[in-house]
């Protein structure tokens, strides 16, 4: 037995360093979840708006545009219910914050980051924000998330050539945007719509009540709340299922009518002031596009914290 | 709690150990940790139906003990009764309500009246068909005096929970099972190492073969209408290495497992794709399923005993059953009807138990004969999977339609090189593994231990580089 045990170990042994390594190179490079921490830390006593959500708000908000100080904690996928835990995370090294922005797109009530094929990136909360006291235990390590391949490549990017994983600037905009998706509005409008589309209700509950904690949480801080439902092409727009649509406006109006003094609802998901040359695909804007959104979210949370 | 998960790497070490260096006095420490091992494991999925399966294990236990006791032949009918009605019963409202209700409302619509089916939403207890089979097999045993009562509910509740075949098989027999648990089990080396080799070679038709044929198969099927039909054609091939790695993986996995814990389940899959027809195939494919259906169905209701049409009806009946154990859904009973049209030829020309031997045994290559007959099963079970993997029979049917045509011979759109390299590389080991247990079991015994080593390794890294997302395994479903 403790022979058969010893073999074991001996030839596992090589296993466990190889995946040790991997596991210690991927943690070591810079990407924008570590870029993130450690820029909310450096800028966080100035930051007065607070941009959370996913790849709309990641790479439709630069806050580099504004005179203002406002920080993006955007991150692809990203929830409502890790919009939540990153605002209780991050609360105290942001103490001079008014406003947090938050959007409220076609998929927010019918999806969470967990239970969708995204779930691996989970890991990027764990372990770059810690945020979670217990999860799945899968999601403490970088090498058991993402494709091996990729992992593979990302390594030999970072030993070779020092190259990071760093997409975002200091602010959190997302600068780079690499989904090798197609680019074609018609057709990527087409199939983003579908792919937002779910037939299946099972999280809306939970969502909705995560908003009221948003909420709740946020009325605590007296902070101000935008909730924006944010722009997209018209390809994709077309394309959406109409009760699931419909159901994301009534949730953003009643919460605005619930708490009007602290909840502000903006929908610019089929906004005319948005045409194609500023989208990079059928639901992300691209440069002119974010620069756009950006000097209309800025002047309404001016207008919104301004307000008594 | 997936076998293909970290939380199963973490668990089943420190069950191992404890089995070993703690538990190892003798075998009702052994079972009693093992018990509690596999209620945990079960309830990693959803606590709650842990009462399901407590409350099914008490019931068979209860009626297994009152059917000894009981001399009046009215009374053991009772309690023999009572369990077979309350087992099903489960089953019939945990998988089967919403099939019957749909149905019986179509049924009445057609007739013209108006009636609206009142589907419940009900989650499928994982296992439930599994572990219901293991209880009715021992309670069925019980009744025809086959085996005696199992006084122990620790040893019984092993029997029908025992980790890894509690969710998807193999589906053991008491004759079989609860001998190996009434005695303590020695630690062996040669068996432990077999028991890992077993659970290398199942992760790899899990994770490198079945998920890999996953992705394409699932495209296809899901997008038929929009594919040429040498392409449709090559997602039902796809689909039919996919279930076959996926369920025999899990097999190998489960079987693997238990051999380290010193205990011999049952067989359930020997490379039924190599098969020369389609009664060899039903014998070497999910084994421990057919003969279940074989003793337990098949044999009571007269067998190959009576006349030639008897037979033939019998036959329909286990494969028309047999498919829907698999799911409540047209498509699974229509797949286990299209099994029994295939072997009624057989039965009436008398042909169904002439290929008992392993093909082609002591020799590289099969014959000409052999070869054709291998290819001409293989592309019957292809065309039955469809109907398996199809969401309704009119998909089905249209996947077939749409497939046949002389475009049938073009080159596919969907061309995955490497997928199809490493398939083939697959069935050559599978091949050339064929008389043993499973296919690497024997075939690197005689290499240096470097090389086999270095191709342990090549198998994990292959394991690894592959692995991504966990996937549940098609049979969990059932």
């Amino acid at each position: 037995m403790n022979n058969f045990i010893k073999r074991i170990i001996l030839f596992l042994l090589s296993i466990i360093i190889v995946f040790s390594f991997a596991e210690y190179v991927l943690r070591t490079i810079p990407n924008d979840y570590t870029n993130k921490a450690s820029n909310l830390s450096l800028y966080g006593d100035s930051i007065e708006t607070l941009y959370l959500g996913n790849s709309h708000i990641f790479f439709g908000i630069n806050p580099d545009v504004t005179k203002s100080w406002d920080f993006n904690l955007a991150s692809t996928s990203q929830s409502i219910d890790l919009d939540l835990m990153l605002l209780e995370k991050f609360k105290n090294k942001l103490p001079n914050l008014k406003c947090v922005v938050v959007p409220l797109d076609y998929f927010t009530l019918r999806t969470t980051l967990s239970q969708g094929i995204e779930n691996w990136r989970i890991k990027n909360y764990v372990i770059y924000y810690d945020l979670y006291n217990w999860i799945k235990p899968d999601y403490y390590f970088e090498v058991l998330n993402g494709l091996p391949a990729e992992n593979l490549l990302r390594i030999l990017r970072f030993l070779k050539y020092g190259k990071s994983d760093i997409n975002s600037n200091h602010l959190g905009w997302g600068t780079n945007y690499s989904i090798t998706r197609e680019r074609n509005l018609t057709i990527s409008g087409y199939e983003a719509a579908k792919r937002h589309t779910y037939e299946s209700s099972n999280v809306i509950q939970t969502n909705a009540q995560t908003l009221e904690s948003f909420v709740n949480y946020a009325q605590k801080l007296n902070l101000k709340i935008l909730f924006i439902s944010a722009p997209v092409s018209i390809h994709y727009a077309k394309n959406l299922n109409d009760n699931q649509h419909q159901e994301v406006i009534y949730k953003g109006q009643s919460l605005q009518k619930m708490h009007p003094s602290h909840v502000t609802y903006i929908n610019l998901m089929k906004s005319p002031l948005f045409m194609d040359e500023d989208f990079y695909d059928g639901d992300h804007l691209n440069q002119s596009g974010a620069e756009k959104l950006t000097n209309i979210t800025d002047s309404l949370v001016k207008s919104i914290t301004t307000q008594k | 709690m997936l076998f293909n998960s970290i939380s199963f790497v973490i668990f089943f070490p420190i069950v191992y150990l404890l089995y070993w260096k703690i538990f190892d006095k003798n075998y009702k420490q052994q079972n009693v940790l093992l018990l509690v091992s596999s209620y945990y494991f079960y309830s990693c999925w959803d606590w709650r139906f842990l009462f399901l399966l407590i409350f099914s294990t008490v019931l068979d236990y209860i009626s297994g003990l009152m059917m000894e006791i009981e001399s009046n032949q009215t009374k053991r009918k009772f309690w023999f009764w009572l369990s077979v009605v309350i087992n099903l019963g489960f089953l019939g409202v945990f998988k089967y309500y919403n099939f019957f209700s749909e149905s019986f409302a179509v049924m009445i619509g057609s007739l013209g009246f108006k009636v609206n089916a009142s589907a419940l939403n009900i989650i499928l207890p994982v296992g439930i068909s599994f572990y219901t089979f293991h209880g009715l097999s021992y309670i069925i045993d019980i009744y025809n005096k086959k085996i005696n009562t199992e006084k122990n509910i620790v040893d019984y509740a092993l029997f029908v929970s025992f980790f890894p075949l509690l969710v998807a098989g193999p589906i053991e027999r008491a004759t079989h099972l609860l001998p190996q648990i009434k005695y303590t089990r020695k630690f062996n080396q040669h068996t432990s190492i077999d028991g890992l080799k077993q659970i290398l070679w199942g992760f790899f038709k899990k994770i490198v073969i079945a998920d890999q044929c996953a992705i394409y198969a699932n495209e296809i099927f899901n997008n038929y209408t929009t594919h040429t039909p040498s392409t449709l054609a090559l997602g039902a091939i796809f689909f039919t290495i996919q279930i076959y790695g996926d369920f025999s993986g899990y097999s190998d996995i489960a079987l693997g497992t238990a051999r380290l814990l010193g205990i011999e389940l049952l067989k359930n899959f020997s490379y039924p794709y190599f098969s020369r027809d389609i009664s060899e195939f039903w014998r070497r494919w999910h084994i421990s399923l057919s003969s279940w259906f074989r003793d337990y169905l098949y044999f009571p209701i007269g067998g190959s005993r009576g006349t030639l049409l008897k037979t033939i009806r019998n036959t329909f009946i286990i494969f028309i059953v047999s498919g829907f154990w698999h799911g409540a859904n047209w498509t699974f009973i229509i797949w286990g009807g299209l099994n029994a049209l295939y072997i009624i030829p057989l039965i009436i020309f008398q042909k169904n138990r002439t290929n008992l031997d392993i093909v082609a045994s002591g020799k590289l290559r099969p014959s000409l004969k052999d070869l054709f007959s291998i290819l001409g099963t293989f592309s019957l079970t292809v065309l039955a999977w469809i109907f398996f993997r199809s969401a309704t029979v009119t998909d089905a049917y249209m996947f077939i339609v749409n497939m046949i045509s002389p475009k049938l011979l073009s080159v596919p759109e969907i061309f995955p090189k490497l997928t199809l390299l490493i398939c083939f590389l697959f069935f050559v080991f599978e091949w050339i593994g064929r008389e043993s247990n499973f296919a690497i079991a024997n075939i690197f015994n005689k290499w240096p231990m470097l090389f086999r080593h270095a191709l342990y390794y090549i198998l994990i890294f292959c394991i690894i580089y592959f692995s991504w997302q966990e996937q549940q395994f098609i049979y969990f479903q059932f």
